[in-house]
């Protein structure tokens, strides 16, 4: 079985299980590194990007005194932390439910025969940085916000414009993130920025795969932690041509995968081994955890190119 | 007694040895000519009459050589290049590490490991500079035996270069020497050391501490393994028999 | 009295006699192998009559006349033309045209020119040339001496740096262009669904190939067989070339496999001129893969595409036969040794025996290369330079011979 068909399938199972888990008594905890989204009734567990700006507000600084909540919040830390050691990126291209929605874009646009647009390196670049900011915003705003600097109806800054919050409560039923939120100026401009925000994602992963990816700030974090993760993509610079195969056939568009070096996995890379798949030499590119090959490229292997589009 | 024999069905001679054991017990040539399979059989039986033996004392025979194929008397056939290394791996007591072999139309190089077992080989490609034939096509130019090509060496005085290393164009670089009065000992010499450069580029860049071994018809030429040495740098040695080591190592081949 | 046309023309009668000759000597030899099998008439038929004329009657498309691999065959198919690479193994041919050209040029063009006068029908027509080495690049000039008039040429402007910024946009562009002559040809567009449609039909020709390239790996088809079976690669219309080789495949025996194991790499080997590979049997050596730009490389392989769009098609075909493409040509290749290094991984070859058609510079030059390259991962090398006359074939084997006990390690 191909790479590519055992992925589809753990995507879904992934997304059945953290958007409907919690109605059968399912939760993961408060600490996913991914879209499992806390605003979806009966999910099956909470994306830590919530819980990180949560603590931040509250454990850190308005109850800094309390220092139980310090050690909640370092418990979950240490979650995040081991989930990520142990899974890597196949947060990101493998369980993320928002990951699989914006393939579903992909899916469409290639039915439709529609061009993908590819970004420069200089846009990619620009983008990238987002991600940054976002994740500079998740740690200093909760405590202004706990400060009563910033209005209340801020809190949780990033999953008010996040595209999650909107698309991923659909599919439980739940629609009232579509629309504006008329209670203040604060939440009708959240509510604006939300539904915008949200919008432009989807038409832009619409013309270019897994757009969001780009610079989601939860892919940054699992990135950081690359240093501490089994499971790793490895290249073999000995075995590769150079053909670009991989490259073409890359959903983040990586540039330096046929380059005659040997880091494969870079900071968009999503784990979903599309470039190993459709890699024609052997052992060029294979995917470990510590040290142990799961997956491996193949001369003979044919599933990356014998797929009807 | 297991008498074993070796041919060597050259392109210029046709060489037959008789082995017992490891032991070279008889050797001779003759030169090549159209019915190569009845003419080492003459040679076979000469050396078992000069040897007092009867005809059927030979046991097992093995061919190599060009014309190894043509040989029905043989039942089994090697590669010149392994029963080069045999054969003068054996001879050299085990020293030998590179060869190199001239024949009639080919320069062999042949890299042995501390076993005798070949490592790697060079010979050249479709071109017959260097090899025997290129010293016969001079000797009828410069109407001068080959035998004499080392004492004649021996007495050039000027220093002159041929440049060519084709067989085709050195002809008419010698011819035009020649016209110019250049003196036969000084072209030879000069041949020499066309041919010794030819053969070191074969040899390129591997280290040649243990020594050259030269072997084949034209080693025989001890002005040829002085020009070698010089080009070399590097000692190069010749057996007695310089001819035969390829026949022995045929022999060899069929187990001692 | 003979008028020197006459000469001529009789001379080219002679030409044509030799060559016939060659062709048919091999078709025997083939056909008389104890591994023939009935299923490989097909082949040797298409290999028989590979006239333009005849081929555009049996795929009922007009012909394209390729130079070199590079060049993406999806996008010819896709307009409605059958892609011929032309090619000449014979040696009349190469010989015949001796006197009128450099005298160490590459036997393989020497032929094409010797054919293009024996052939009436094959200079006249569309080409389609990627600028690849020396040799291809001057074709087309001393090809107006010898067929002038008639046929038009689009070149393939190839970058020769694959990693050098914009070397990808550059051959994208060409590739553009070749899509433009391909349509204007036609008199119709090539649409996105011509395009899928030829690029399917290819992946499925070439997970055909995939298989042979499994039954030779594992003894179950000789090497000759499996050049006999991509030299006709061309000759017929892809569909029914991809059934019979299926067809074939299913026929396959058990392997029986014996002797060392070497992959054959250098220039190309072309159709009748088996020299090399039949001296390789003969001296026992099994040839296990190869990286030969007539036989595993006649295409980059299987068509990886993502972006399904007609301009992502362009893009993922002119990638994949550029960067894709192992030629020597390229200035920066120093990975084309990688490819023979991670076929070593599974099919278990203990050498490499590169063949250099004299005159062919870069293959020539890249050996020495290569050969320090395999020799520091422990492979044994064997480079043999030669062409496409048979009076070599003694020294040939000899080497053979002696490369197959080093292998074995006596």
């Amino acid at each position: 079985m191909s790479a590519q068909r055992i992925r589809q399938a753990v995507q879904y199972l992934s997304f059945v299980i953290l958007m409907y888990g919690g109605r059968v008594g399912i939760h993961l905890g408060s600490a996913l590194p991914c879209f499992a989204c806390p605003f979806v009734p009966g999910c099956g567990g909470f994306c830590y990007l919530m819980g990180l700006q949560g603590y931040i507000g509250f454990g850190l600084v308005a109850g800094a005194a309390a220092g139980k909540e310090v050690l909640v919040a370092l418990g979950w830390f240490l979650v995040f932390v081991v989930s990520v050691a142990l899974l890597g990126k196949v947060w990101c291209g493998w369980i993320c439910p928002f990951g699989l929605i914006q393939d579903w874009l992909s899916w469409l646009r290639k039915k439709l025969g529609v061009r993908e647009r590819y970004l420069s390196l200089g846009g990619k670049k620009a983008i990238g940085s987002i991600k940054h900011i976002f994740l500079i915003l998740i740690v200093t705003l909760p405590p202004l916000i706990t400060a009563k600097i910033l209005p209340p109806d801020l809190y949780l800054p990033f999953c008010n414009i996040c595209p999650g919050k909107l698309l991923l409560p659909l599919f439980a039923g739940e629609t009232k993130y579509l629309a504006l939120n008329l209670d203040n100026a604060v939440t009708l401009w959240v509510s604006v920025a939300l539904i915008a925000v949200t919008a432009s994602t989807l038409v832009a992963a619409f013309f270019k795969d897994r757009f969001f990816c780009l610079f989601c700030p939860l892919l940054a974090l699992i990135h950081f932690l690359r240093p501490l993760t089994a499971l790793r993509l490895v290249k073999e610079p000995t075995f590769c041509v150079g053909c670009g195969n991989c490259r073409r056939h890359c959903q983040m568009d990586v540039r330096v995968l046929d380059q005659n070096i040997s880091q494969a996995q870079t900071m968009e890379c999503v784990d979903c081994l599309r470039c190993l798949e459709a890699c024609p030499s052997s052992g060029a590119l294979s995917l470990k955890f510590l040290g142990f090959q799961l997956f491996s490229s193949s001369r003979w292997a044919t599933s990356a190119w014998r797929r009807k589009p | 007694m297991a008498i074993k024999a070796g041919f060597d069905l050259g392109s210029t001679a046709i060489k037959v040895v008789l082995t017992e054991g490891a032991q070279l017990l008889w050797s001779g040539q003759t030169p090549t000519a159209p019915g190569q399979e009845t003419l080492a059989k003459g040679l076979l039986e000469k050396g078992l009459a000069e040897l007092g033996l009867p005809l059927d004392a030979v046991t097992q025979v093995a061919a190599t050589g060009y014309g190894k194929g043509l040989c029905g008397l043989a039942e089994s056939r090697v590669d010149e290049i392994r029963a080069n290394a045999l054969g003068l791996f054996r001879l050299s007591s085990g020293q030998a590490r590179h060869i190199v072999n001239i024949g009639g139309q080919d320069i062999k190089v042949i890299h042995l490991d501390e076993r005798g077992r070949v490592s790697d080989f060079k010979m050249n490609d479709k071109c017959a500079a260097g090899t025997g034939r290129f010293f016969e096509l001079v000797a009828r130019l410069l109407d001068t035996p080959i035998t004499d090509f080392a004492r004649l060496s021996e007495l050039a005085t000027e220093d002159i270069s041929l440049n060519s290393t084709c067989v085709v164009f050195a002809e008419s670089e010698m011819v035009s020497l020649m016209a110019k009065g250049a003196r036969n000992g000084d072209i030879i010499k000069a041949l020499h050391a066309s041919v010794a450069r030819r053969v070191a580029m074969m040899l390129n860049k591997a280290d040649l501490g243990a020594g050259v071994w030269l072997d084949g018809g034209p080693a025989k030429n001890p002005a040829l393994a002085l020009a070698l040495e010089d080009e070399l740098l590097a000692e190069v040695k010749v057996l007695a028999n310089p001819q035969m080591t390829v026949a022995f190592g045929a022999a060899l081949s069929l187990g001692v | 009295m003979t008028s020197p046309g006459n000469r001529h023309e009789r001379l080219l009668g002679k030409v044509r006699d030799k060559v016939a000759g060659e062709e048919r000597a091999l078709l025997d030899w083939l056909r008389s192998r104890p591994d023939y099998r009935p299923r490989f008439q097909y082949f040797l038929g298409l290999l028989s009559d590979r006239r333009l004329s005849t081929i555009e009657s049996r795929c009922e498309r007009p012909v394209i006349r390729l130079l070199c691999v590079q060049a993406p065959l999806e996008l010819i198919w896709a307009a409605g033309f059958q892609p011929v690479k032309i090619a000449s193994g014979s040696s009349a041919e190469a010989q015949f045209s001796t006197l009128n050209w450099p005298a160490l040029m590459c036997p393989l063009i020497k032929g094409i020119l010797t054919n293009l006068e024996t052939e009436a029908e094959l200079a006249p027509g569309p080409w389609v040339i990627p600028t690849s080495c020396d040799w291809v690049v001057k074709f087309w000039e001393a090809r107006q001496k010898v067929a002038p008039g008639g046929g038009e040429v689009q070149w393939l402007e190839l970058p020769h740096l694959k990693n050098q910024p914009g070397s990808q946009a550059r051959w994208l562009e060409e590739i553009r262009r070749l899509k433009k002559f391909l349509e204007k040809l036609r008199g119709r567009k090539i649409g996105r669904e011509d395009l899928l449609q030829a690029v399917m039909a290819l992946n499925r020709a070439w997970a055909a190939v995939i298989e042979l390239k499994k039954a030779r790996r594992d003894g179950r088809l000789a090497s000759v067989w499996f050049l006999t079976i991509l030299g006709a690669f061309f000759l017929d219309r892809l569909d029914r070339w991809t059934a019979e080789v299926e067809a074939a495949l299913a026929e396959l025996g058990a392997g029986q496999s014996a002797g060392p194991r070497i992959f054959l790499a250098g220039s190309p080997i072309f159709f009748p001129n088996f020299k090399l590979p039949a001296l390789l049997e003969e001296a026992g050596l099994l040839t296990v893969a190869d990286d030969l730009c007539s036989s595993e490389r006649t295409t980059p392989g299987g068509q990886v595409f993502e972006d399904v769009s007609e301009s992502g098609l362009l893009a993922s075909l002119a990638g994949r036969y550029h960067q894709g493409c192992l030629c020597p040509t390229f200035g920066d290749n120093e990975r084309r040794v990688n490819n023979i290094l991670s076929q070593r991984r599974e099919s278990d070859f203990q050498g490499v025996v590169f063949g250099v058609l004299k005159g062919c510079h870069p293959y020539d030059l890249e050996s020495s290369t290569i050969e320090d390259t395999l020799k520091c991962q422990g492979l044994k090398f064997l480079r043999l330079e030669t062409d496409y006359a048979t009076e070599d074939r003694q020294n040939l084997l000899t080497r053979l011979e002696a490369f197959r006990h080093n292998l074995a390690g006596e």
